[in-house]
């Protein structure tokens, strides 16, 4: 039962009212078909077409679908992207929680702290980028002085094929860190503060009572933070394109990065929609198997 | 009396229509833009006038009758530089005063192809464009630039056609659909206090690829120092295409179906790209970049050889940034000869062009014009023109210290180009292959893969992109 309907019947609302909550919602509900409901059933059209833009699609059927089984380039932004998975969610999530366990205080100027750890989640991808690219420079950049400090190095940071991929995950870690911290300690203040105390009195230390107190009742915020930062680091792009471009080579050619670039610089538009459905494919899967451990955990929300 | 009280309901009647009413405003077309004499709209505005003096220009010979500008008269491009701005001025002001036209510049030749093929889509497209030679096949394969022949019967450019470098390697299928605007080449620049602390002899003109190579070893084996400075984006065929020419190769067949770069003389050129880069006389692309790109490696005196276009000497000198002396010889030669890469961009009119006349007027105004190369050169201190007769008129270095440094200027940079110069033959898969070209070529950077194994990708792919592409 819809809630119109249900306030319906409770008497709540007249006919005219009805109408004019419809006619309110109208230009929202406009925006939405256009600009998400239309491109994405357009899009879904797309995929077994062949469209350049200047010239009118053409239907192809299962064509591109051929195509992406035997895309070797694909392959490799899928192995990319996973990488990069791997590396950014778990940093950024044991992170996250660790430093929202460090800003949970009350001292004197935590607020700042917390202010501190927020900026460069608001800060401009682009100026974030160029300033990691001076840090990770291989030949000025401070990351190499302070190996040179030790006798290490220097390290090709974004130009050597097997650090390109570590070093934008470690800064993208640093960029969302304090956001997820954010989240992590809205969650840790919803913690009712007995718990702890009953759990002193039992003779649990600081160690026990983060792992059996703390862990399991801030897990559906441990959860949202997963599913964001596994749909966000599906979507890599904008680093890799500022930073380097997707190379050196192939190294960080992730599947958005390759999206595109198929849409936009070949102009296959029927190809690059499927790519996109694809990685659509891997974020749903993934966020779908997290449900599903989730509730097999004993920790699934209600519907 | 009592006064009428908003009600809540009224509130919400009164917003509802306001919305709306502002959603049908939005929704509507904009008003014709009127034609006045500064442009009215666009992203980017034409800036005050310049300084010109008033008998510079003569009126250009326009065709009876005149044509009326239709709209704002729209002129793209993807470099502030070269979208002359105050020629168009200019010509303006002389030629249609009161009309109004305007600079649409799209920094960066991805998003500006990717805009004008979607203003050409959407049936808006600007009334002239400035063209790259990597994509002038592919846009006139598919149809998306107006044919320049019946133009240039009705109203010629001045001067012959074959005094325009390029014009023929750009026809495609035998007609002309963009018209060659620049002309560049590249030599090789030697940093003269790195050869002599490394105490190598400076190059000549009889010199060879092996030559190149061996002196690059001889001056990289000092810290913080590298050979030369090329191959910064080898997905630019222009770096590597006189290397492939010299050992007897070619990038594409001449019906453009096959990529040719298989054969045993591009696996010899990839080959020497990568000794080069295995034997660090020559930063990986990425670390170039890293560097502030292969002109600054240069420039910064840290690469002994620069691959560099000596057109814009002068420039070249004053943007040094460590003082250095220097001289420049031709490219290396190697077993089936001596190549450059000749080219630079180009002029289109595409389709749906409001003003097609006028944007050729323009045009041959621009790119053949003595008056117009001398306001450039005025502005710029350079005009890199097409008509090569020209450009040594203007380009030829005129300060005594550049003079003395380079007295060999203009066999290196006119005499030989026309001589040993090649364009690249550029496939109309260029967008969508410059990518993966760069990409495997960068992928050997590191000696990981063989020369064979990346000609074998690169192969495959290019083969697969030109047998998806539609006319």
């Amino acid at each position: 039962m819809t809630l119109v309907q249900r306030m319906r019947r409770a008497g709540g609302l007249r006919r005219q009212d009805i109408i004019w909550a419809y006619v309110l919602i109208l230009p929202n509900l406009l925006g939405f078909l256009m600009f998400n409901v239309g491109p994405l059933v357009g899009s879904l059209g797309m995929v077994f077409t062949d469209w350049s833009i200047v010239r009118p699609p053409s239907f192809v059927g299962l064509q591109n679908f051929a195509k992406l089984l035997s895309d070797d380039i694909l392959a490799t932004a899928l192995r990319n992207t996973l990488y990069y998975v791997v590396l950014y969610v778990p940093a950024v999530t044991a992170l996250a929680f660790l430093l929202a366990n460090a800003l949970d205080r009350k001292v004197t100027g935590i607020a700042v702290f917390r202010t501190i750890y927020y900026l460069p989640s608001v800060c401009l991808l682009i100026s974030i980028a160029v300033l990691w690219q001076w840090l990770y420079d291989t030949h000025t950049g401070w990351l190499n002085y302070i190996l040179s400090l030790v006798g290490l190095g220097p390290v090709g940071w974004l130009s050597d094929k097997r650090w390109a991929m570590p070093s934008i995950a470690l800064m993208s870690v640093w960029r969302h860190v304090g956001y997820y911290a954010v989240i992590f300690l809205a969650g840790l203040q919803g913690i009712a503060q007995e718990l702890y105390e009953a759990g002193e009195i039992d003779g649990a230390g600081a160690w026990a009572k983060l792992w059996h107190i703390t862990v399991p009742l801030v897990f559906p915020t441990t959860f949202f933070v997963l599913v964001m930062a596994f749909i966000e680091a599906f979507q890599l792009f904008g680093e890799a394109f500022v930073m380097t471009q997707g190379g050196p080579g192939y190294a960080t050619t992730t599947l958005v990065f390759l999206v595109y670039r198929n849409a936009f610089t070949a102009f296959k538009m029927g190809y690059a929609a499927l790519q996109a459905w694809v990685l659509f494919a891997f974020i749903f899967a993934v966020t779908l198997i997290q449900w599903r451990l989730a509730r097999e955990h004993g920790y699934g929300f209600q519907d | 009396m009592r006064s009428k009280q908003l009600t809540r309901r009224a509130l919400l009647r009164a917003g509802a229509l306001s919305g709306a009413t502002m959603l049908v405003a939005a929704c509507q077309r904009p008003p014709t833009p009127i034609p006045t004499m500064a442009p009215t709209a666009g992203p980017t505005k034409v800036a005050e006038a310049t300084e010109v003096p008033a008998t510079a220009v003569p009126p250009t010979a326009a065709p009876t009758p005149k044509p009326q500008v239709k709209g704002t008269f729209t002129f793209a491009s993807h470099n502030e530089w070269e979208a002359r701005l105050e020629l168009t001025k200019v010509f303006f002001e002389r030629n249609y005063p009161g009309a109004a036209y305007q600079h649409d510049i799209t920094p960066g030749l991805d998003p500006y192809f990717i805009k004008i093929q979607t203003q050409i889509a959407g049936g808006t497209p600007p009334d002239i464009m400035l063209m790259h030679e990597t994509r002038a096949r592919g846009f006139s394969a598919k149809g998306l630039l107006q044919q320049l022949d019946d133009y240039q019967e009705k109203n010629p450019m001045p001067g012959k056609p074959e005094e325009y470098i390029g014009l023929d390697q750009l026809r495609y299928k035998g007609k002309t659909f963009v018209w060659p605007s620049l002309f560049a080449c590249y030599v090789i620049f030697y940093n003269k206090d790195l050869f002599d602390a490394a105490g190598v002899p400076y190059p000549n003109d009889d010199w060879t690829w092996s030559d190149f190579f061996e002196i690059a070893k001889r001056i990289a084996d000092a810290p913080n120092r590298w050979g030369h400075n090329l191959w910064e984006n080898p997905g630019w065929q222009g770096d590597w295409n006189p290397i492939l020419r010299a050992n007897g190769g070619q990038t594409f067949n001449e019906e453009d179906t096959e990529c040719l770069l298989g054969s045993p003389e591009a696996i010899e050129t990839f080959n020497f790209m990568r000794d080069n880069w295995c034997a660090k006389v020559v930063p990986s692309p990425s670390a170039t970049a890293e560097a502030g790109g292969a002109l600054a490696l240069f420039y910064s005196g840290k690469a002994a050889m620069g691959y560099v276009n000596p057109g814009s000497l002068e420039r070249f000198h004053k943007a040094r940034t460590t003082t250095f002396n220097y001289g420049i010889v031709f490219l290396p030669a190697g077993p089936k000869g001596r190549f450059t890469r000749i080219g630079g961009s180009q002029y289109a009119i595409p389709v749906g062009s409001k003003n097609p006349e006028i944007a050729w007027e323009l045009m041959r105004w621009m790119i053949g014009t003595e008056e117009a190369m001398q306001i450039e050169y005025d502005k710029h201190g350079e005009t890199l023109t097409s008509r090569v007769e020209l450009h040594a008129k203007f380009n030829s270095p005129k300060d005594p210290e550049v003079t003395a440094m380079v007295p060999n200027w203009y066999q290196a940079a006119v005499e030989q180009p026309l001589k040993y110069g090649v364009f690249i033959r550029h496939s109309k898969i260029g967008p969508e292959f410059s990518p993966v070209l760069k990409a495997e070529l960068e992928g050997m950077a590191d000696c990981s893969r063989t020369a064979a194994e990346v000609a074998a990708a690169i192969v495959q792919k290019a083969n697969q992109m030109l047998k998806e592409f539609k006319d």
